[in-house]
């Protein structure tokens, strides 16, 4: 066979892969699989351009062969124009590094895929932190793959202008615009918190916790004021935020909820005649006040209709009886008194319950440590049919309880802190301090309802939200009210070995790729240069 | 096909017989060698980024000196017309030039690897990053001997050849800093020319196929254009 047929074969041959794979990412597939095989399928096309270029006469005779050159050069100009813009809208990506470090989560890449119009993510990061430049190239990946996502990187330290244009003041801010609306987020290097960001700016996510308020609660509501800590140079630190809030206040717990997506507000339920359709969670931390009975009534029609409940109450918070009937119908009863756990306990306090192990439940299976103080034990009475009892949260069997004492000028019916009051102590005996309750209400709930009923708010106030995995413990349970199956996923820290040589390896490597290496080379040149001379 | 390889084999003897090749190699490596154990040295950290980024840094600079001879040489000692009075074309020229060239690129790179092996011996480094690293400065090699094989065809001082690549080469480098103060859609048009946006994914183990297309059809558009420029002798 002569070069020239051979040379038509190779070339029908590249025309029948172009149309072939072209055909099939057309096809049936999905889209990363169609992206490889459109890739194929524009190499064979564009190796066959090239060798039908090679045809074109070098030497043209004519009126027009004045023209044909640079005609030639343009064409092929706009060619490989045209070829890597086709390319690249039909682009695929491969991260190849073993964690994934260029992937985007679920959340933003579900989030991203979905979008028909452009968003604009503008992130103020901080160039001297690994998370947050590790963020910015993930954005830079994701802004490749989805085109309506338009990604801006700037340095906080030497974009002066552009920030001072947007407002903004802390590093790691992503600014998301979209539709004629604006979202902020400071001091995040988490791109799933960019993702929710997105979201809030195309109001795609409307879940919202409601907390409860009017009993002595210490929700707070607007924006939470935070700063960016300086990082030593050694310090491993991913979110790098320091909150400036009242320690017994939940401003961690709302940025922690914000982070995974959720919105929040406070609803007062004595002055509502029911709980707002919108509350997807109705939360109560640490109210200190009794509830009135259209509290209680809110409350139940709340959960009759499938609510989603979390009730967090401190020893000291008086439960009324119309709050004890309505706990007693799904079996269960807030107890007096506070716990102690001679065994288990943060620091030297026993009143600070620390809780190691949980039996199996969805909201504790990622739980480690988390630290109760002072909390309230809780009582499972009876069993009650159409609903599932789960015991959450129990310290060790070395527990007790004692009762609450009383303050001076407090409750009279209290043993005085002063006095000692005579405070006995219960049977040692593991001590549950937190419920789950799953099922349809008894006698005529419409539709199935979750509640949480835990004794002790503390756990989740600013105070206590960053020990151990408190805060992780009190997201988790906000998560399983809303059926949130969603990943939970921790921001990737992982990082590969380092490598420590000793003195001896160091010298033998620097030997090796330093000196016998390139001076090989050296020699094997002078050895060709020697035998040509 | 045989006379090809007869091309092929006289290109490649050209460029191994030449004092210029083992300089540059050997000057690639000492260079290559201080930075590879400086890194480790001081990050001891199992990850060739840097060395990467160097090379591709060194390939701008040296590919220039490896193609400004092939056929700017050629045309100044009138060698070319010796040539042609042989049964060969044009393109069979250029090819056997392009991949005898190309073929020291690749020495370059697999001596280089040397380091990727003490690597391996010493530490447990994350080899899909290396490997895609690999191959970007294989397409990025690959991309830059037929752009300076172009220059080559194109003048007939191996100087100038040299200078031209190496000032587009430096255009290329730096062109999206360009780029971002251009309005849309010029901007992203500019900045998707820069060789150092489409190299630093491959670098760092990311891969985008329309990068790996990027220099694909570079190396296309610079060996066809080469041929052209060989054909107006």
């Amino acid at each position: 066979m002569s070069g020239r047929s051979t040379r038509w074969l190779i070339e029908i041959a590249l025309l029948l892969t172009a149309l072939g794979l072209g055909g099939l990412a057309f096809g049936p597939v999905g889209e990363a699989t169609a992206d490889v095989l459109y890739f194929g399928s524009w190499c064979a096309a564009m190796l066959l351009i090239f060798s039908l270029g090679l045809r074109l006469p070098l030497h043209p005779r004519g009126p027009l062969a004045r023209l044909l050159a640079p005609g030639l050069i343009a064409t092929a100009f706009g060619l490989v124009l045209f070829g890597n813009v086709a390319l690249y809208r039909h682009d695929a990506h491969f991260d190849a590094t073993v964690t994934g470090r260029y992937t985007p989560p679920p959340e933003l890449e579900k989030v991203a895929r979905q979008l028909r119009g452009d968003v604009v993510l503008t992130y103020f990061y901080n160039s001297k932190d690994e998370n947050a430049d590790a963020a910015k190239q993930v954005l830079a990946v994701a802004a490749r793959r989805y085109p309506h996502l338009r990604v801006r990187s700037l340095d906080l330290d030497t974009e002066f202008t552009a920030a001072r244009d947007y407002g903004v003041k802390l590093y790691n801010t992503v600014v998301v615009e979209a539709q004629g609306r604006r979202t902020q987020v400071e001091n995040t290097v988490d791109l799933r918190q960019m993702a929710y960001a997105i979201e809030r700016a195309l109001q795609q996510r409307m879940q919202t916790v409601c907390f409860m308020t009017g009993h002595g609660e210490h929700y707070t509501p607007g924006h939470v004021h935070y700063a960016h800590r300086e990082i030593l140079g050694g310090e491993q630190q991913s979110g790098s935020g320091l909150l400036e809030a009242p320690a017994e206040g939940l401003d961690r717990l709302k940025l922690a909820i914000e982070t995974v997506g959720y919105s929040d507000r406070a609803i007062n339920a004595t002055t509502l005649p029911a709980i707002p359709q919108d509350c997807a969670i109705v939360a109560d931390f640490g109210a200190v006040n009794a509830y009135t009975p259209a509290d209680v009534s809110a409350l139940k029609g709340y959960l009759l209709r499938g609510g989603h409940l979390l009730l967090a109450y401190d020893p000291r918070f008086s439960v009324s009886p119309e709050l004890a009937s309505l706990l007693d119908e799904v079996g269960l009863r807030a107890g007096h008194g506070v716990v102690v756990d001679p065994t288990n306990h943060y620091g030297t306090d026993q009143e600070q319950v620390a809780v190691p192990y949980y039996p199996p439940h969805p909201i504790t299976e990622q739980i480690a440590l988390t630290v109760f103080p002072e909390a309230r034990p809780i009582r499972l009475q009876r069993a009650v049919g159409g609903i599932k009892v789960a015991e959450l949260i129990a310290t060790s069997k070395d527990s007790y309880v004692r009762p609450v004492l009383a303050a001076a000028g407090s409750d009279p019916t209290l043993p005085s802190l002063a006095s000692g009051g005579g405070v006995g102590r219960g049977p040692l005996t593991p001590q549950l301090i937190a419920a789950a309750v799953q099922g349809t209400w008894p006698g005529g709930g419409q539709a199935p309802f979750r509640l949480i009923l835990v004794g002790n708010a503390s756990f989740a106030s600013n105070a206590f939200f960053p020990y151990a995995s408190n805060g992780d413990l009190a997201v988790s349970m906000v998560r399983w009210l809303a059926a949130d199956t969603t990943p939970q996923l921790k921001p990737e820290t992982y990082s590969l070995p380092e490598i420590r040589l000793t003195h001896r390896q160091m010298q033998v490597t620097f030997l090796t790729v330093e000196v016998l290496l390139p001076l090989s080379v050296a020699l094997i040149g002078v050895a060709v240069w020697w035998r040509r001379r | 096909m045989r006379r090809f390889a007869a091309l092929l084999l006289r290109e490649e003897r050209a460029i191994f017989t030449s004092s210029i090749a083992y300089v540059v190699v050997a000057v690639f490596l000492v260079i290559m060698g201080y930075t590879f154990t400086l890194t480790l040295f001081l990050s001891h950290s199992p990850t060739l980024v840097h060395l990467f980024f160097q090379i591709y840094v060194l390939f701008l600079l040296t590919v220039p000196i490896i193609t400004m001879r092939l056929v700017a040489e050629e045309r100044r000692l009138r060698t070319l017309e010796l040539l042609f009075t042989a049964p060969v074309s044009e393109v069979s020229v250029i090819f056997a030039k392009y991949l005898a060239s190309l073929s020291l690129v690749l020495v370059m790179l697999a001596l280089s690897g040397a380091y990727a092996i003490t690597l391996g011996i010493l530490g447990q480094p994350d080899w899909g990053p290396i490997w895609s690293g690999y191959l970007g400065l294989f397409l990025l090699g690959a991309a830059l001997v037929a752009i300076g094989l172009m220059t080559s065809s194109l003048v007939s001082n191996q100087i100038i050849a040299a200078l031209l690549s190496l000032s587009l080469f430096l255009l290329l480098w730096i062109i999206d800093h360009f780029g971002w103060l251009l309005p849309d859609p010029f901007d992203a048009l500019v900045v998707n020319l820069s060789l150092l946006v489409h190299f630093t994914p491959f670098a760092t183990g990311s891969i985008f196929l329309s990068d790996a297309g990027f220099f694909i059809s570079v190396a296309l558009l610079g060996l066809f254009l080469s041929v052209r420029a060989l054909g107006r002798r």
